[in-house]
């Protein structure tokens, strides 16, 4: 019995762990993480000759652009009523 | 013993799994996500709100019309619980109209938008399913009519207001941008600001500035933006995770406070009672009006003095 009871208290702590960190707010550590998934997403000058890296730093920076604007013609939507 | 023991531990385990089935209710979408990484400047996040406000006060109107509808072509119907639905939806209106955000953080905005956009379509649905079954094609057709021009009339204000926020906000977000690149954008920003020029041109004439910088300035722009980027994705992506771990927690207390505030709702419209429905939506819609052309007239004077 002592032994269930044993086993039960660890998976009582397993999840009560799982619970917390799913709920967990972002931490520094997630910050760095995203900060490498940028620096290998990000295209190096030396992988590219040098008519290819303007246009692609030009498109990057384009897009970039596009990213920081809000269309006139956007909406919330929260559904009809009728 | 032994069985209280686990009883004990059971309770526990129960009380554990919490947090991990409120996590997998937690729904933030497509379109809501795209919506919340305005809320990293102060001009996106009065944009967002504005547009909330109108899509609720559109509903609003519609459900009016929906209400009037039925009580012309189906007096015998009970239309309590959609007139209930309705004062909630005005009740939430209220409430996103008197937000402040200035006083707020990024953070604590985006779980209050979630979770009030999130409350509108809770709102919405019901007031759908109630009044789905009484509803003919006839009827339909007949609402559809009375609101086709809404975006042109009772909604007019509010489009003009969104219009020159979007503008001041992407004029400013441009104007960060071309500093980093180190060309001067006025006329670039006025055009913004006229509403004079698509995403698509704006991003065209980024794209052809930058090629023809020298290969100095060429680098110093790549690396300010490269690092203006990462900082707004990382800011953007803290403010979503926020959302939705916290926004549908404050839904569900929000909607848990739901019924007391429609409590106090319908005693504030006890004195207006003797009023026609109608009339008294008009009326509130008018004052908005106002409120809005106000807010049109302070981004006038302040792109005046931009300029």
């Amino acid at each position: 019995m002592k032994k269930i009871a044993i086993f039960s208290l660890l998976l009582v702590m397993s999840a009560l762990l799982l619970g917390c960190t799913t709920n967990t707010p972002p931490q520094e550590n997630d910050e760095e993480k995203l900060l490498e998934e940028i620096d290998s997403t990000w295209i190096e000058e030396s992988e590219l000759e040098m008519e290819e890296i303007i246009s692609t730093e030009s498109d990057a920076i384009a897009a970039e652009t596009g990213n920081e604007i809000i269309e006139e013609n956007e909406e919330i939507e929260i559904g009809e009523m009728v | 013993m032994v069985k209280k023991i686990f009883g004990f531990l059971l309770l526990i385990l129960v009380i554990g799994m919490l947090p991990i089935a409120i996590a997998a209710e937690e729904t933030v979408d497509e379109n809501t996500t795209r919506e919340l990484k305005a809320f990293t400047t102060p001009f996106g996040a009065q944009v967002r709100m504005l547009q909330l406000e109108k899509s609720i006060t559109r509903n609003i109107i519609v459900g009016t019309q929906v209400i009037s509808v039925i009580e012309k072509n189906h007096p015998e119907e009970d239309l309590t619980q959609a007139k209930t639905k309705l004062d909630e939806m005005e009740a939430l209106l209220e409430t996103v109209k008197l937000y402040n955000i200035n006083d707020k953080d990024s953070n604590t905005l985006v779980i209050e938008f979630v979770a009030m956009k999130k409350q509108a379509i809770v709102i919405t649905q019901e007031f759908k399913q109630i009044t789905r079954e009484i509803l003919t094609a006839e009827d339909r057709q007949e609402i559809h009519s009375k609101v086709k021009d809404l975006d042109k009339n009772q909604l007019n204000n509010i489009n003009h207001a969104i219009k020159l926020t979007i503008r001041a906000h992407n004029s400013e977000r441009i104007n960060s941008m071309f500093k980093n690149i180190g060309f001067d954008a006025n006329k670039l920003i006025q055009r913004i600001e006229e509403g004079n020029i698509t995403k698509q041109e704006v991003k065209e004439m980024t794209r052809n500035v930058y090629q023809d910088l020298n290969r100095e300035r060429k680098i110093q722009a790549w690396n300010a933006i490269k690092e203006n980027t990462t900082r707004r994705i990382i800011a953007e992506k803290a403010l979503i995770q926020r959302a939705k771990v916290q926004g549908m927690e404050r839904f569900l207390q929000m909607d848990g406070n739901r019924m007391q505030k429609l409590n106090e709702w319908m005693q504030n419209k006890t004195q207006d009672l003797n009023s026609e429905r109608f009339n008294q939506i008009t009326q509130r819609i008018q004052k908005r009006s106002e409120d809005l052309n106000n807010i049109i007239n302070n981004l006038n004077r302040r792109r005046g003095g931009m300029q």
